[in-house]
């Protein structure tokens, strides 16, 4: 401390209150205004204005376009949303099935194998690249014929739902499901802003499971009735503070995401929390992960099929460089585990990682969509085993 | 790295710290090694462009100075002049005058195929280009003794504040900040910020409120547009470019000012000005009197016979006009400048301050339609800036009079906060000119008070997307 009043630099800062009175004041009333946004906040601003701040101008006109039927997306009872039926939008083609395969079908097989894909958009391609460059279109030959029911933002929970509750009766003999870099944590999420506050663009809600006594408990949410008063939502939000394991993200916004200087701590708190989550491996929600799996395998097996989970990475689970080298490779932990537990896993960041290609080959420049090389890639990896899996299910089914 | 973008105040506040921690003999290598950093981060290619350009006029300015006579000082220096002038000429205008020249060619009935050299345009070639410039110009006037030290010149052709946009700064108004020792002074610190703060206001919110919502769209297809949007996305597009240059100058001269070094003002409340003379000492200062002393002057300037002094404004603004930009729609814009210039010349007195100091309601008039016809034509000219080729330009101007679409645009109330910011930012600017006093006697707290809620609205209103700088494609 002696040494930094003897630096003129140092004894100058330490009296900014003479020397710069303005900006000394300037920070002295920023400070005073965001000590009482913190403690009079949550005491005078209701929490449905709050969220109508936390949420973007787009995010809440997507939500009404959503609610009003008027998206690419529409409301679905089981699932949260599914696509919506002959959408076209430059690369993005959903046919009459709502799925975004190269060609039509109906609930007959028409080949050997028949796969169905299931998934988030890593699986049904994104939307900057074309129908024909997705991995189920690069599988498709004389005897596997592909369906691509990959939807935006979908997780393993609403992957089992849609198969439950309507895609069964395609009658696939092989279900792919793909599993993101971080297939659990949209497991504990019901409202998509509370995980994703960037998404604006689609600010929905989802069912979720939970793990209640050794089995799961489906916990129902119903996006028409929960956002019909939209964006006055108390009952919603009171629904979240229970259910929904992101909702301290808002309950720090309404302390500290309303000035700049607790903003920026608030910035700084979530990043951290963040990066934590690479030291976390909780069992327990891997567990509920590896239920949800089982619960997936014994549905398609009640229709003699077969399941296939995806492990698909994003680019920095893929290349691991910089402080990712020194972190936790939890992607290969889980990876072993679920492959000692019997699962059908494809390692996709192996196959990438044999290819000797880079990342910027392999991913989109947004780091987590794939390249239609990479489709290829993962394509014609997938092929072998998949057509091991159908003689399995074969064997079953006869 | 952009001004407005976090990664710059990561950067600023390193160095800022770093800087001030250093002796002095340090401080000038660590600011010229920060600098190129700051402009390889762009493209690490074109540094050595900055560099040849340093190296150039470094031993130019040697050279002049150790001349024996006139007429080797003089070569010396139209070798430098060349030399620069070839550096801008090639990266800037080569294509721009090839295009030209085919275009004409073939007006004239020749074939001649189009050749496009594949050249890209370094960020801020024309102010470096031009501040390297000033050292042997002003060592041949006599106005300046060479630097001994290469490390200074070099410091001073790359110091990262004013490095890709200006402002423009003459190597006599920096060199000797470079070699005097260096006080931290609190005073320099709250001016360097509010300097900081207020550039980001500009640009950050006001510039780029303005483009996001209101000028890019309409400007983009202005053919569907009703008469009234293009009036107000015109209005918008001259607040949107005052606010996003004089913001970055800000920015400039705040982050030099807290690393101890003074720039020169670069605007001082242009829409203020009550004539076009007055318009061009309140526009992009450190520019209009670069040609203004390297032009204009040596061209004649105002004493030589009427016609003669029409003949410079013309040339010299339509040269001003060519320095922004390789396109005919800048130097078209030039020379409408000239024009509004040699009409103001020609009309000597008008809207002027009364000689005799007494203020009548006549001259209060007169001032007040010279203020409207000004701004009016200003932005007018401001149309040929934006427009991205000179038909686009004929389609909006001509959409002015309502030969247009009819389609308006949401307005949002954000658009309009940011008409109202300009117009107290003026507001501030003519108090500070007509009534100084309430300025000085405000106590602390006003301007405090004031700057804090900036902040706060700042982190609210700014919108998401950051475009770069207007600027720096010059």
């Amino acid at each position: 401390m002696n040494h930094s009043r003897s630096n003129p630099f140092w004894r100058e800062i330490l009296n900014l209150r003479k020397n710069a009175p303005t900006l000394f004041r300037t920070v002295l009333f920023l400070v005073l205004l965001e000590i009482s946004a913190i403690v009079l906040s949550p005491l005078l601003i209701p929490r449905s204005r709050c969220l109508s701040w936390y949420l973007s101008d787009k995010a809440k006109l997507e939500t009404r376009r959503f609610l009003q039927g008027q998206s690419i997306l529409l409301l679905d009872e089981y699932t949260g949303w599914r696509n919506r039926p002959d959408v076209k939008q430059q690369n993005w083609i959903i046919d009459s099935q709502g799925s975004r395969s190269t060609h039509a079908f109906t609930t007959q097989r028409i080949k050997p194998i028949r796969a169905l894909f299931l998934g988030s958009s890593t699986i049904n391609g994104g939307t900057r690249i074309r129908n024909d460059q997705t991995i189920s279109a690069f599988l498709e030959d004389g005897d596997i014929e592909a369906l691509n029911f990959g939807t935006m933002m979908y997780s393993l929970d609403q992957c089992l739902l849609a198969y439950q509750h309507r895609l069964y009766a395609f009658n696939a003999n092989v279900i792919i499901v793909g599993l993101d870099a971080d297939p659990v944590s949209g497991l504990k999420n019901h409202y998509i802003p509370l995980h994703f506050p960037d998404e604006e663009n689609m600010p929905y809600l989802k069912p979720r499971f939970e793990l209640a006594s050794n089995s799961l408990r489906l916990v129902t949410v119903r996006p028409e009735v929960a956002l019909s008063t939209f964006p006055q939502c108390s009952d919603l939000l009171d629904f979240l503070s229970k259910n929904d394991s992101f909702y301290f993200r808002f309950e720090t916004y309404r302390r500290m995401g309303l000035l700049p200087l607790s903003g920026g701590l608030r910035f700084l708190y979530l990043r951290t929390l963040s990066f934590m989550t690479n030291f976390r491996y909780d069992s327990q929600d891997e567990r509920l992960l590896t239920e949800l799996m089982t619960e997936m395998v014994n549905e398609a097996r009640k229709r003699d099929a077969e399941v296939i989970f995806l492990m698909v990475p994003e680019m920095t689970t893929f290349a691991m460089s910089g402080v990712h080298h020194f972190l936790p490779d939890n992607y290969a932990r889980r990876y072993d585990e679920l492959r000692s537990a019997g699962y059908n896993v494809v390692d996709i960041r192996q196959i990438f990682r044999d290819s000797g290609r880079t990342a910027y080959e392999l991913f989109d420049p947004d780091e987590v969509h794939l390249t239609p090389l990479s489709n290829q890639m993962v394509a014609e990896a997938l092929r072998p085993v998949i057509r091991a899996v159908a003689k399995g299910s074969d064997r079953r089914g006869k | 790295m952009n001004f407005s973008t976090p990664t710059y105040f990561v950067f600023l506040l390193v160095v800022f710290v770093a800087y001030w921690h250093l002796r002095r003999p340090h401080q000038n290598l660590f600011l010229l090694l920060v600098s190129w950093f700051f402009y390889a981060y762009w493209d690490w290619r074109f540094l050595s462009l900055v560099l040849i350009a340093t190296v150039g006029n470094f031993f130019c300015g040697l050279l002049i100075h150790r001349a024996r006579d006139v007429t080797r000082r003089k070569g010396w220096l139209i070798l430098g002049v060349l030399f620069n002038l070839g550096l801008l000429g090639y990266f800037k205008y080569a294509n721009f005058f090839l295009d030209s020249f085919i275009s004409m060619v073939n007006v004239l009935g020749w074939h001649a195929s189009s050749v496009t050299l594949h050249i890209i345009l370094p960020v801020g070639i024309s102010f470096y280009v031009f501040q390297s410039l000033t050292y042997p110009l002003d060592i041949y006037s006599g106005k300046l003794n060479p630097t001994k030290s290469f490390i200074e010149f070099a410091t001073f052709v790359a110091f990262f504040p004013k490095l890709v946009a200006g402002p423009i700064t003459r190597a006599r108004e920096f060199l000797f900040q470079l070699e005097g020792d260096r006080v931290f002074r609190g005073e320099d610190f709250q001016e360097g910020c509010i300097h900081l703060l207020t550039g980001y206001f500009k640009k950050a919110f006001i510039a780029d409120t303005l483009a996001l919502n209101l000028v890019n769209p309409v400007f983009a297809d202005p053919n569907s547009y009703s008469a009234a949007t293009l009036w107000l996305a015109m209005f918008g597009y001259a607040i949107q470019i005052y606010a996003d240059f004089s913001g970055y100058s800000n920015m400039a001269i705040g982050s030099a000012r807290i690393l101890g070094f003074q720039l020169p003002e670069n605007f001082l409340f242009p829409h203020l000005a009550t004539n076009f003379s007055e318009f061009w000492r309140r526009w992009h200062i450190t520019m209009s009197t670069f040609f203004r002393d390297y032009v204009y002057i040596p061209l004649g300037g105002n004493r030589c016979a009427k016609p003669r002094v029409l003949i410079n404004l013309a040339v010299t603004m339509v040269l001003c006009g060519l320095w922004h930009g390789a396109a005919w729609t800048f130097v078209c814009w030039g020379a409408l400048h000239g024009i509004y210039l040699m009409a103001r010349h020609l009309t000597p007195g008008m809207s002027d301050e009364p000689k005799n100091g007494a203020r009548s309601y006549w001259h209060g008039a007169l001032l007040l339609g010279g203020w409207f016809i000004t701004q009016m034509l200003v932005s007018i000219a401001w149309v040929l800036f934006r427009a991205k080729d000179l038909n686009g330009a004929r389609i909006f101007l001509t959409g002015l009079l309502g030969t247009g679409g009819a389609e308006g645009i949401n307005v949002s109330a954000l658009v309009w906060c940011c008409f109202i910011a300009a117009f107290l930012d003026h507001l501030y600017g003519w108090l500070v000119q007509n009534r100084p006093e309430l300025i000085e006697k405000s106590p602390a707290t006003v301007p405090a008070l004031f700057y804090s809620g900036m902040i706060v609205f700042l982190y609210h209103a700014v919108p998401g997307v950051t475009n770069p700088f207007i600027y720096f494609r010059f």
